[in-house]
């Protein structure tokens, strides 16, 4: 897959595309919340590795030496834009006698992509790389650039946070949450 | 292994990652406490609950084809330093052309210089006045009556001659 970059043939380019593209855009979408702006993130990511294909040395795999460059590239577009992506609003007809579920869905969505952009950068990268991309935590490190402990309190206060932003779906434990207790 | 011990493995242990020492300390404790038992289940449930939820809202979505045409696109288009590169080829032969003019120059234009000699700026070329002290060697023949004799000596003398002399250049300085 580095090859494809390299030698920028067509074919081995677009097999690349075909094979990381659309994970790659699942996780840009998670990290910004709109659509249209996760395809020109993904876009956007592959012109950089075509013109720094020759900086690729192989100590990770291919897809995380992309979705670094989609980080950085995710963390220029929150700073440029400051971006506040508003719940959609529900189409009154989305809900069908065949499909009844369907308004739901779209409400749920919503909630957890309106809690998503609530938490501060860190956290929802660390949410999008342990519960999306399944890293873990020395593997989030890693690609972070933070210690593990680091990673670890993250997670505890981004879970927590979601809790919080979400009672009804994801307090199905009771209160006590995610809080570390000492004894 | 206490619940704070317990707290901050509770992750590696839901990786996978924990040494089989650890491994072991942490499912003792896990069977004695309750409470750790409680926030590893929640742990547990409230990962899965994401991890669902995650796949559940992007599911749809797909790379356009737009999106996919401009990379494929970009793949034509030249970076940076390929196109610094084929300019430097472009241009490079003359480059090298002149730099060995340049040098053959600088070498051959050096050639006339003395060891040490600082070739001054040539500005027009003007009559100068040159003092030179010159070495003449002289034969000298004396003669002396010796009883009936006439003995005669040659002896050569050197003489240094102060002359001044006009020159069309101008002296190199030394």
């Amino acid at each position: 897959m580095a090859a494809a970059l390299r030698t920028r043939e067509p074919r081995a380019v677009s097999a690349l595309v075909d094979a990381v593209g659309e994970r790659l855009l699942r996780s840009a979408y998670l990290l910004c919340g709109h659509e249209a702006d996760a395809q020109d993130l993904v876009q956007e990511t592959f012109f950089q590795a075509l013109r720094t294909a020759h900086r690729y040395r192989g100590e990770s795999s291919v897809y995380t030496w992309l979705h670094g460059i989609l980080l950085n590239l995710t963390r220029h577009y929150h700073r440029e834009r400051k971006r506040i992506v508003a719940c959609e609003t529900v189409p009154e007809a989305a809900a069908t006698e065949e499909c009844p579920v369907a308004s739901d869905r779209v409400v749920a969505s919503s909630a957890l992509q309106t809690a998503l952009l609530k938490l501060s950068e860190p956290h929802r990268e660390i949410l999008v790389l342990r519960f999306y991309e399944h890293m873990r935590v020395y593997e989030i490190a890693e690609h972070l650039g933070i210690s593990d402990g680091t990673v670890k309190s993250r997670l505890h206060y981004a879970l927590n946070k979601m809790q919080k932003l979400m009672p009804e779906e994801m307090n199905l434990f009771g209160s006590r949450g995610t809080e570390v207790r000492t004894r | 292994m206490n619940c704070k011990d317990f707290q901050e493995l509770l992750f590696e242990h839901l990786d996978g990652t924990l040494p089989p020492e650890e491994q072991g300390d942490l499912r003792q404790h896990l069977s004695l406490c309750e409470e750790c038992r409680e926030q590893w289940t929640k742990q547990r449930l409230l990962g899965e609950h994401l991890t669902a939820r995650f796949a559940q809202e992007t599911d749809e979505l797909m790379l356009s084809r737009a999106a996919r045409a401009r990379i494929l696109q970009a793949c034509e288009r030249p970076t940076l330093w390929e196109h610094v590169a084929a300019v430097w080829r472009e241009v490079s032969w003359g480059w090298g052309l002149a730099a060995l003019v340049l040098c053959g120059i600088a070498l051959f234009g050096s050639r006339g210089l003395k060891p040490g000699a600082v070739p001054l700026a040539r500005g027009p070329e003007l009559p100068v006045m040159v003092s030179l002290r010159l070495p003449q060697v002289m034969a000298c023949y004396s003669f002396r009556k010796e009883g009936g004799l006439v003995v005669d000596t040659l002896v050569y003398r050197t003489n240094v001659v102060q002359e001044s002399l006009w020159s069309s250049h101008k002296p190199h300085a030394e």
